[in-house]
């Protein structure tokens, strides 16, 4: 706790204890004024400095109890019995709201509201204000959002008896406030009419009511006045990076200066608030209130950071790697003592190995939540790429990005940069058009490209979207024949086409070069995605836009897999993919002459068998086993012996010499020591479509 | 209501308020600060005794200021001990280095003598 809320304490008891001293003196002698002034002065200061510190719900239980002093101070109502002891109440009751504050118990919440309750009972028209305070106490926790507010009331308020000071200090209350008077249209003394109203006021307020709360503020004059409010600042959003927007930029969106003087001015090379003031392009205090928003936004951006980072504590990656792998290999081991603890029997082993499965199990998910990142420091990096590759390219790209704070494993997150960046590059250069041909086809001139990021079940889906002219089918497929890739003849899906992107060598060179300067092309991106065990999905329309949808493993590390043998040898698939399994006979097998099909419930699945696949010898067993796996919306079925099991993967790399072998992304050590394969499923499954082509032509 | 006192010499008069600023007198005190801008070259507001202020009061300061700023005359405002002034300046956002400064703190009539 800071040493102000400590103040504040202190204080507090402090003034309570005299608010009990004034309140007894006033039961003796209800009509001392002396007494009811000290009340109220007690009960005010409470209110300011409780808002001072932070602690709304005790500034608002005040503001309750002073309301009803004021009317007493103004004549308005009497001091009685009733009064005195629910103020006494009150007091008691406040000293218990401070002090939990300070680590002490929490006061009853029903009994704040009740005391509310009793006080507004003492008013006029109660009834109608019961909802506004109820939420005064009760929102302390939610988040707080930040408002610009420009009220300009009409000259004549002061003659319809409008004080605006009454204005303010009503919206000061929703939060925290800080407020400019602008005096530019204030005329001089000898052309002014004093009873007319010649000043305007910029307010930023942050607050955790939202923004029909501060209109209702102005309900009363809202006939008789501009009222401008914008949110400018989202509590809730955590991925906002910490810099605000630029002065220029504050001041065109308040209207104070136009586009086309922001850029003359910022050709000056002075700064420039000063070269605004000085040509008279903008006032000095619409400046002054700019940069005041500027400074506040960018503080509590700042607060809301340190507030995040306080309970964390820096860790070398590589650290957190080791612990990762320490942690895998107790899984193994881990499956080794089940197994060995199921052959015997023997409770006592039995019971130790389900203890040590279950905190091995605990303990991975731990070491693995560690590792999860949120994309959002990825996102908010490709901001600047944006612009500059806009700017290069001379066209107009703004970024928004949605789901900042989907987590993913950081191995994942660090090899995601460079095939995003590439997809980013190809939507600005080829598939976001110039604004002028934007604007000729009706669409806006900025164009958008949207990043986002959400979950969906074991995977992470991140999508690269933007809204330009979408894939060029023909071209495409001209280049594709071109470079000899299709067949002049081949009839293509659209979705066919679109993967012809991916092939190696369909960029030409000087094309990326001039775009990207890296030479990376589609098909890198492919490979890198297929590293990390994702996969990608085209989407684009016409006019559009297109869209890429990558779906990515939350995790490199460990996974669920499918543990299946054929013949002696076994292997694993990842589980994420697998929909179901079926049981295939030799009859049925033989019924399909020769062609790898199967009819489940009506629907035609191909499938592979992966004996035949990895060239095992030996006779298959008459029942075998198909395990329907679900690849970028296709299903298809892979033919196995046995279905063993669910199996926790500790992934392993397969070394140099068999990095490149096709089907095969990993291995896993079994709990009895030996090695399984884990497939490669999307690979394996290509295989299979192109084979079945070739006996089609 | 108002008390003018003049220094002959220095060409420098003092205007004491020492009622309501507010709306209510409002026609009558720009009638008092116009006759003091019109008799001395340097006038000094003092409102230590204001017992009120409303906005139009404010605003008719300010109205003073860029008067006197347009005459080539000097203003000063003389706040004293008068706490509730000041907490209504602040309320209101009538805050120093924020506005009416043009450039120079110094002529901020916001940066009142005490």
């Amino acid at each position: 706790m800071s040493s102000l809320s400590d103040t504040f304490r202190d204080e507090a008891l402090e003034l309570l204890q005299e608010l009990e001293a004034a309140l007894l003196e006033l039961e003796e002698s209800p009509a001392d004024l002396t007494q009811i002034d000290r009340v109220f002065r007690v009960l005010h200061t409470l209110k300011g400095s409780g808002s001072l510190v932070g602690f709304d719900n005790v500034a608002g239980f005040c503001h309750e109890a002073e309301t009803v002093f004021e009317r007493v101070r103004s004549g308005e109502r009497q001091v009685d019995q009733e009064l005195v002891s629910l103020t006494l109440s009150a007091q008691d009751h406040l000293k218990g709201m401070i002090l939990s504050e300070f680590g002490a118990d929490k006061v009853d919440d029903e009994l704040t509201a009740e005391l509310v309750a009793a006080f507004q009972a003492l008013l006029p028209f109660h009834e109608e204000e019961k909802n506004n305070v109820a939420q005064v106490i009760l929102s302390d926790s939610k988040d707080q959002t930040t408002y610009r507010i420009r009220f300009r009331p009409d000259a004549g308020l002061f003659r319809q008896g409008v004080q605006p000071q009454f204005l303010l200090g009503e919206l000061v209350q929703l939060g925290e406030a800080i407020v400019v008077a602008q005096l530019d249209a204030v005329p001089a003394l000898d052309e002014i009419d004093p009873e007319e109203c010649w000043l305007y006021w910029d307010i930023l307020l942050t607050t955790d009511q939202d923004e029909n709360a501060i209109r209702d503020v102005f309900i009363f004059v809202e006939d008789d006045c501009e009222l401008f409010v914008q949110q400018i600042d989202d509590g809730s959003q955590l991925d906002q990076p910490e810099d605000y927007k630029r002065l220029g930029e504050i001041l065109v969106e308040r209207g104070d200066l136009t586009h086309e003087d922001l850029e003359k001015y910022l050709k000056e090379k002075k700064r420039l608030g000063e070269t605004l003031v000085q040509e008279g392009a903008v006032k000095d205090g619409v400046v002054k209130s700019a940069l005041a928003e500027q400074e506040r936004v960018q503080s509590l951006r700042r607060e809301r950071k340190a507030y995040d980072a306080m309970d964390s504590l820096r860790v070398k990656s590589d650290r957190l790697d080791k612990l990762v792998n320490l942690v895998g290999e107790m899984v193994t081991v881990q499956a080794r003592l089940s197994q060995f603890a199921n052959s015997r029997i023997d409770a006592e082993l039995l019971s130790v190995a389900e203890e040590v499965e279950r905190l091995t199990w605990d303990l991975r998910d731990q070491v693995l939540t560690i590792r999860m990142l949120p994309i959002s420091g990825t996102f908010t990096r490709f901001k600047r790429l944006i612009r500059d590759l806009g700017a290069e390219l001379g066209k107009d790209v703004i970024l928004i990005t949605e789901g900042g704070e989907t987590e993913l494993d950081k191995t994942v997150i660090d090899q995601l940069n460079d095939p995003l960046v590439h997809m980013v590059r190809n939507s600005i250069s080829h598939g976001i058009e110039s604004p002028g041909v934007r604007q000729a086809i009706g669409k806006p001139s900025k164009g958008r490209i949207t990043l986002s990021a959400k979950h969906s079940g074991a995977n992470v889906v991140l999508t690269v979207a933007d809204d330009g002219a979408g894939l060029d089918v023909e071209r495409i497929r001209a280049k594709a024949i071109e470079k000899g890739l299709v067949s002049e003849h081949a009839e293509l899906t659209d979705r066919e086409i679109y993967a012809l992107i991916f092939e190696p060598g369909f960029s030409t060179a000087q094309e990326v070069t001039n775009v990207s300067g890296r030479g990376v092309g589609m098909d890198v991106v492919r490979q890198a995605i297929d590293a990390l065990r994702g996969s990608i999905e085209v989407n684009s329309e016409a006019g559009k836009g297109t869209s890429f949808s990558l779906k990515l493993p939350l995790t490199l590390a460990i996974i669920d897999g499918l543990l299946i043998d054929i013949a002696a040898d076994h292997y694993v698939l990842p589980l994420s993919a697998v929909e179901e399994c079926i049981e295939l006979t030799r009859e049925e097998s033989e019924q399909t002459h020769g062609r790898n099909l199967v009819k489940i419930r009506g629907e035609i699945v191909p499938y592979v068998r992966l004996r035949d696949e990895f060239k095992i010898n030996g006779e298959r067993p008459d029942i075998e086993q198909i395990v329907i796996v679900n690849i970028e919306g296709l299903r298809v079925g892979f033919v196995v012996d046995h279905v063993v099991g669910e199996h926790q993967t500790v992934i392993k790399n397969l070394g140099k010499m068999y990095q490149d072998v096709d089907g095969v992304s990993g291995a896993t050590i079994l709990g009895d020591g030996r090695v399984a394969l884990i497939l490669d499923l999307p690979q394996l499954a290509g295989r299979a479509e192109e084979y079945e082509k070739s006996l089609l032509h | 209501m108002t008390n003018w006192s003049f220094d002959e010499e220095n060409n420098a008069g003092t205007l004491s308020v020492e009622g309501d600023m507010t709306i209510n007198y409002i026609g009558e005190l720009k009638e008092r600060l116009v006759e003091a801008f019109d008799s001395a070259e340097r006038v000094t507001v003092d409102v230590s005794s204001a017992t009120a202020v409303d906005v139009a009061g404010v605003q008719l300061l300010c109205a003073c200021h860029r008067f006197s700023n347009g005459r080539g005359k000097k203003m000063c405002l003389r706040l004293g001990e008068n706490a509730k002034f000041a907490q209504f300046l602040d309320e209101v956002g009538f805050v120093k280095d924020f506005i009416c400064n043009h450039g120079d703190a110094d002529k901020c009539l916001w940066t009142p003598v005490t």
